[in-house]
This record gives C-alpha cells, structure tokens and sequence, in this order.
C-alpha cells in the first residue's frame, strides 16, 4: 500500500505541465465565472440592513435606495383597512434589550446615545396580508425604499427578542415567527 | 429525576476527558489496557448521556413545570407525541439531543471496529469524545438542561405552535442524524493523518456512515421544506434563511465527497481534495449549529442569543486549525496514483462536479456570512435577499444536472467526440424535443426551457442505463424483464443506487422550477358566497366554522373549489384553510390548506378574518408540479438504501468484504 502511495505519478514532461495548465485553467474559469455570479448578484439584489437609529441618522441620503428596516410599531398608529389590504404604521428605533448580549451592545449604544432626542418616527406603508405577529409594540422588520417621507415596504415580517425555536423561516410576505415567551 | 440528568451530565463529561486522554496516550505508548479503557469510556459516556436523557424526558412527560426547560417549552395541555419533540424544541434540549446521537453513533463505531483498524480506533474514539466532551461542557457548565426554578408555575408556557406539527416532529431529528453522523467520517480522516495509515481503509470504513449521513442530512432538508411549506404560509418552501442555507452547505459538501471519493477509491487521486471535503462538512455542521445559536446573524431572523455564540467560534476554529496543521503535515503521504488524462473524461466530469457543488456552498455561504462581512469591512450592513441567492445558483444547478446526465455517457480516461456523440445523441435529442414542447407550450422564460431541456437530458441517460443493463442480462442470462432489471440493481447497487438518487434529483429540480418559475399568485378580500379567481380556479368563500377545544381555537373557512371548463363551472374540491389561536403562549398562526395533484399543488392561506363583517381575506397559490420536489426526494432515499444496503459478500464476511462489487465505481 504504502509503496503503491508513493511510486512517483506516471507519464512526464512536458505534456504533463501543459495538462496540468489546461486543468488549472479549465477550474479557473469555473471560479472567475462563479465569482461573476456572486459579485452581479450581489450587486444587483443587496439591501442595506439599518436599524431604526442609523436609519434616522442618515436618512437624507438612504431616498431610494433598497433598505431592510428594523424597527419597533409605534403604539396606536396602526391602520389596516381589510378590505383594501392597506397598512399604514409608524416605526420608531427599538429601546436597549436588558442583558444585551455582545451582538446586540451595539446597537444597544447607538440607542442610548439618542435617548435624549424625542423619539423619531418613520411612516410605513404595506399592502398585504397582515403578519400573524403583527401588533403594537411589535418589532418588525420591513423592506422596500423610502419615497417621498413614507417608507413603502414590499415585504413586512415580525421578529421579537425570541428564543432558538424563532427560527423564522417565512421570510415571505406574510412572514410568521414565534412567540414572546421571555422578556 | 433531574439530580439524577445532572449527575449524569458530569459524569459523562468526566468520563470522555479521561477517554480523550486514555486513547491518545495509548496510541502514543501502544498500550492496548489503555486504549481499552478509551473504548470503555465511550460506552459509559453513551449510557451516560441516555441517562439524562431520560431524566430529561421524564421530566417533560410528568410535567415538572420547576425545571425551567419543561415549563419553557411544554404544557399541560400539549399532546405527548409534541411533549417527546419538545426534548429537541428548545436549545438546551437540542443540545443534550445531539450529544446523545452522536455517543450512540460512537458506541456503533466502536463495536463495529472492535476487531478492526486498531491503528485507527484509538484516535477515533478521541476525536468523536472530543466532540461530545465539547457539547457535554457547554450543558454542565454553561446551559444546564436540568436547572429549576425558584417557583414551580402552574403551567408551562407551551412549545412554539410552529413546532406542532408532524414534519416538525421528524425534521429535527432526521436533520441531527445527519449533522451528527459527519463526525464519524471525520473521525477516521482524522485518525488516518494522525496516525498515517493514509490508505482506502478509513474511507471503505466510513463509505457507509458518509452515505446514512448523507441520507439523513438529503431527508432532514426536504422534510425542513415541507415543514415551511404547510407551516408558514407564503406559498414556497425554501426562503434561503441562514437557518435552511446552515443544513443545505454540509449537504452540497457531502455530495461533493460522495462523488469525489469514487475517483480516489478507483484511480487514487483527489486524497488531499477528499479530506478537505470531509474536515469541510464536518466544520460546516458545526458551524451551523454556531449560526443558529449565536445570533451573529440575528439580524433579519430571530435566533437566539444565548451566548454560546463563543464557544462554538472557538470550537470551530480549534477544528479548522488542528485539521488542516494534521492535512499539511501529511500532505507528503497523500500524493495521488494517477493523474487525470484528459479534460474529456469521466474523472473530469466528476471533478467539474465537485466544483460547481462546492461552489454553490460556497455561494450560499458568501450570502449568509455577508451582512457580517460587510459590516467587518465597511462598516454597513448589508444582507442579500433571496434573489441573490436563486440568481446565483439556478446557473450553477443547471449544470449540476448536465453534469448529472454527461457523467455516464463520458468514457473514462480519455473520451473522444464519436464516442461521446453515439451514447448522447438519444437524449439530447430528447433534451431539445421537451424544449421544443415546453416552448410551443407558451413557456417563454428561457431558463425554464432550458432547465427542462437539461433535466429530460439527465432523466433520458438514466433510463436508458437502465434499458441497456437490462437487455444484456435479458440477452446473456435469458431472464424475464423485471428479474434482469433487478439483478442488474441488486449485483451493481452502488451504481444503480446512484443512478435512482439521480432520478430523484432530476425530479426535485424539475418541482423546484416549475413551482419557482410558473407560480400564479392571488389575494383577496370577499363576503361569503363571493369568489376569488386564480388561473382556472374560483375559490368560492361558502363559510366559516369555529372549533373552541382547549389547547388551540380554530377559525376555519368553507371553500369550495371549482375549476372553470370553457364556460361552465364545475365543482373539484374543497378546501378549508385556518386561523389558529395557542391558549397557553397567546399565538396565533396560519393553517393553509393545500388541494395536491401530480400537475401542482392550489395552496389557499386564510390571510385574515374579520369576526363582524364576517369578511375574510384569501391568499392563493398555484405551485405547478411541486409535488414532484416530494417524490423525488422520496427516490432520493431509494436510491440511497439501495447504495447502502449490504451486497452479499459483505453480509456473510463482513471483515472480508474488501474490493467487492459493492464498491466497484460506475464503469
């Protein structure tokens, strides 16, 4: 066996190197052309990920631009009209968790640093199905652009500071996930 | 009970550090009490972790709402089948789950080798106690399963509705297997570095395991699937969430290997490519578990955060380092026998495929770290949606199943066009008559065509494998048609097996595309007697129906369908999709109901309901042909007992079984 491993690999010279090239070269392609897919797609298809706070502070220059939004319902501005799908609500940035843990202290700092300012606000416009999750008080996660002041969101899911079972899966339009089971 | 799991916990810890430490040292001073006692310890640790849990069972079963995980994730009123998943329905409980999978898997290995490779066993009872002695850690000293409450409640506050259903009970568990029994394979790749027995020993002894892992990792995808597909609600069945793209990469690397071990085992080449592949699932398994702890990626999707995070980094990185350091320290001792010939050949074929697979993980492994990445970089987050993630890979799948079809009609070695063109010429001619149809059909979405083109291409070369193995046996042995074909399976399992796994694969794709490229979508709010249209249906609202029981109340709408047959209507079925609300956690979730046929699924969602005006809002879907991704997943596992199951020779001498026809390669 172990001579087998060893015994030097047959055939030589230079056919061998200039297989050797055709292959590299063959497998190069394959890697330039998945890298094509990836940086087009990318390109093409990428959303900003802001949360409400660095949202707010850039927000001048985000107008048009694809953005994915985390932010918490405002209390009593929900409006949904059933029967033409309409939903009009106001998200504002999401308070500091209680025992953040290191992913969240920053997003965490951010918050506190604006504390003092009054809370500021986004209109949201959905039309659709309402999320089964869907509440005051809720965190959400909304993706669309921001249009003449109201964020006109394509997709709308719920999230809350939830446990491993959230795995939320429906990122779909009428996105589920799970229950507030802990603070 | 708990005091019980607890002492348990510890103890099994204890015991696989000192059977980490008793196999290492023995191998080092070939001291056969030693690694003995290693081998003992691996089974005290499997009673070990069965004992807690069972005590953690118990627990649940008896409603012990003191211990914190029971009143988490149980209730008084949720059945005793979702009561046992519960036991995998929260993390802690996950974990001890997993732990408890993989101690049984190692007791298998350990009786199964316990007269053979006993240069390989010893490091191989470390590494999997390595790994178990991490995930027992994490419970004893971190996350404890069995940690009570200052007060008992009265009740508990009830596993995630989403978690009640039945895909839901055997996901997890299909998915666990799978990313557990990874580690076998690692194991012995491990085991052949560390101690330079770098032959096809360790790869004949895992080819088994590699393929039941596999198995369960294609099964614990698809069943995942189906679970989002009647359980969420918006029509599809895979979101590309971080959660599914964590049990996809490990499969996409395990397929990789499946293939590519074939070229080492019959030419000797691709050994460093092979142990890459087999340390890079393994780590990709892992690193799932990390992504759906961690919450580094809870950005858009909510994990928990539960700070185990850390740990798993630092595991994973532990495995990466001392594996790799292991790789280059052998890399002398893995030189291949053969070199490829040419480009134009079977053995090009199968490295091409392991490309693409391998860069589709990697693809699908860019999209989900990237938020991460871009935030690392440039200090804004950006995530990439599922267009990203469909954009790139449809490509790269369409190859895949070229390459699927192109695999047994190229000769090995060295092809020529002739050759080449005589075998193929049938099913591309097949290939472009479905494209033709397809087209004069109406399709105009050309990648569609041409998926379908590609898929009929695969699908014609399998069936005519069949067809000509068939006909020589018919012709040589003058057998019926069914015996032939049987015996033809039965003498070349690991070929035919193959071929079926590839029908199966076809037959997903093609669900796969059809329900992704031609799905028709309607929403509507109507009063009772109106109707919604979608494509040739009407969905006509006739009522609704409350069910008040004591764990859920069900709002549940009367819809009758009617499918329109030039002007008249004529009744088909009817469907009753829900509302539902969970008493114990206050949930309310969305029951859809699905009317399936072989031509595609109509997949009604009750959006909303409103109790006064008795107004309800549907959603409809039509998924053409998706049923097909479920029974092609069902030949998918054929074709893999096919592989699996044991030729003769290997039943009858186990020790003996070497190079039989069981492993001979597709020839």
């Amino acid at each position: 066996m172990r001579a087998l491993q060893r015994a030097p690999p047959p055939g030589g010279g230079r056919c061998r190197v200039k297989r050797k090239t055709k292959f590299l070269a063959g497998a190069g392609i394959i890697v330039v052309a998945i890298s094509y897919l990836i940086y087009s797609a990318a390109r093409e298809t990428s959303a900003y990920y802001l949360t409400m706070d660095e949202f707010a502070r850039q927000r001048a220059s985000l107008a048009g631009e694809p953005i994915r939004l985390a932010g918490r319902v405002t209390s009593g501005s929900v409006h949904w009209d059933p029967k033409t799908l309409d939903l009009d609500f106001q998200v504002q940035p999401i308070p500091p968790k209680k025992g953040a843990t290191a992913a969240s202290t920053l997003e965490a700092s951010d918050a506190r640093a604006t504390s003092a300012a009054p809370v500021e606000t986004l209109a949201v416009h959905y039309n659709g199905v309402l999320p089964d999750m869907f509440a005051d008080g809720r965190d959400v996660i909304v993706e669309g652009k921001l249009e003449q002041g109201v964020f006109h969101a394509k997709s709308l899911l719920t999230t809350c500071p939830s446990k491993y079972e959230a795995e939320d899966r429906g990122a779909g339009e009428a996105g589920t996930s799970a229950p507030k089971v802990e603070g | 009970m708990t005091e019980i799991g607890r002492l348990a916990i510890v103890f099994g810890w204890m015991v696989a550090l000192w059977g980490i430490i008793a196999s290492l040292a023995g191998a080092w001073r070939r001291d056969r009490s030693l690694i003995a006692s290693g081998t003992h310890a691996a089974y005290a640790f499997s009673a070990l972790t069965a004992i807690a849990v069972a005590a953690l069972l118990d627990a649940l079963l008896t409603r012990d709402f003191n211990v914190e995980y029971v009143a988490a994730y149980s209730s008084t009123t949720l059945p005793t089948w979702y009561t046992i998943a519960a036991l995998w329905g929260g993390m802690k409980g996950s974990l001890l789950w997993w732990t408890f999978i993989l101690a049984v898997c190692n007791s298998i290995v350990q009786f199964q080798n316990r007269e053979k490779n006993r240069d390989l066993m010893p490091y191989v009872t470390a590494v999997m106690l390595s790994v178990g002695a991490f995930f027992l850690a994490l419970l004893v000293f971190v996350t404890d399963p069995f940690e009570r409450l200052p007060f008992t409640p009265v009740e508990g506050s009830d596993l995630n509705p989403l978690l009640q259903n039945y895909w839901m009970t055997i996901h997890p568990p299909s998915l666990y297997i799978g990313y557990v029994t990874t580690t076998v394979p690692f194991a012995f790749a491990i085991a052949a570095l560390a101690s330079g027995k770098l032959g096809d020993v360790w790869i004949r002894t895992t080819r088994r395991w590699a393929l039941f892992s596999w198995f369960f990792l294609t099964l614990g995808n698809l069943f995942g699937a189906a679970w989002a597909y009647v359980v969420l609600g918006w029509g599809g069945y895979w979101a590309w969430d971080p959660v599914e793209n964590a049990a996809f990469m490990p499969w996409l690397t395990a397929t990789a290997f499946l293939h590519s071990v074939m070229i080492q085992e019959k030419k000797g080449m691709l050994k460093v490519w092979n142990m890459v592949l087999v340390i890079l699932t393994f780590s990709l398994t892992i690193f799932g578990t990390f992504l759906t702890r961690s919450g580094v990626i809870s950005s858009v999707h909510s994990f928990t955060q539960s700070g185990l995070g850390p740990f798993f980094m630092g595991f994973l990185l532990v495995i990466l380092v001392a594996s790799l350091a292991l790789l280059i320290y052998r890399l002398p001792l893995l030189r291949s026998r053969n070199e490829l010939e040419s480009i134009f050949s079977r053995e090009a074929a199968f490295l091409l495929n392991n490309l693409v697979l391998v860069g589709i993980a990697f693809t699908v492994f860019w999209g989900t770290v990237f938020p991460v990445i871009s935030e690392w970089v440039r200090s804004v987050k950006i995530t990439v949606g599922p267009p990203f993630f469909n954009r790139v890979n449809a490509p790269l799948a369409v190859a895949l199943v070229f390459l699927m079809g192109v695999g047994p009609v190229i000769a090995w070695r060295r092809a020529t066009l002739a050759s080449l063109w005589r075998t193929s010429f049938g099913p591309a001619l097949a290939a472009v008559t479905c494209g033709a149809v397809v087209f004069a059909g109406g399709a105009r979405n050309y990648y569609a065509v041409v998926a379908f083109s590609i898929a009929t291409f695969a699908l014609t070369v399998m069936a005519s494998e069949f067809w000509r193995g068939t006909r020589a046996r018919q012709a040589m042995m003058h057998e019926g048609a069914w015996t032939a074909l049987s015996r033809l399976i039965g003498k070349n399992r690991r070929r035919y097996g193959g071929y079926v796994i590839h029908v199966g694969v076809a037959m997903v794709f093609i669900g796969v595309v059809a329900s992704s490229v031609f799905k028709v979508e309607a929403q509507k709010t109507v009063k009772i007697g109106e109707s919604v249209e979608i494509g040739a249906y009407r969905l006509r609202y006739d009522g609704i129906r409350v069910d008040d029981g004591p764990h859920v109340l069900r709002t549940i709408a009367q819809v009758s369908v009617w499918k329109a047959d030039g002007d008249k209507l004529s009744p088909i079925a009817s469907v009753t999709p829900e509302k539902r609300f969970y008493k114990k956690p206050r949930q309310p979730t969305t029951e859809v109901s699905i009317w399936s046929t072989l031509g595609g699924d109509l997949y009604v969602v009750l959006g909303s309901f409103d109790p006064q005006s008795q107004l309800a809002t549907f959603q409809a879907y039509i998924n053409p042909l998706v049923c097909w991704m479920w029974i092609g997943g069902v030949v998918m596992a054929l074709g893999t007992v096919i592989c699996m199951w044991p030729t003769l020779a290997e039943r009858t001498s186990p020790v003996e079984a070497r190079v039989p026809v069981g492993t001979r390669v597709a020839e």
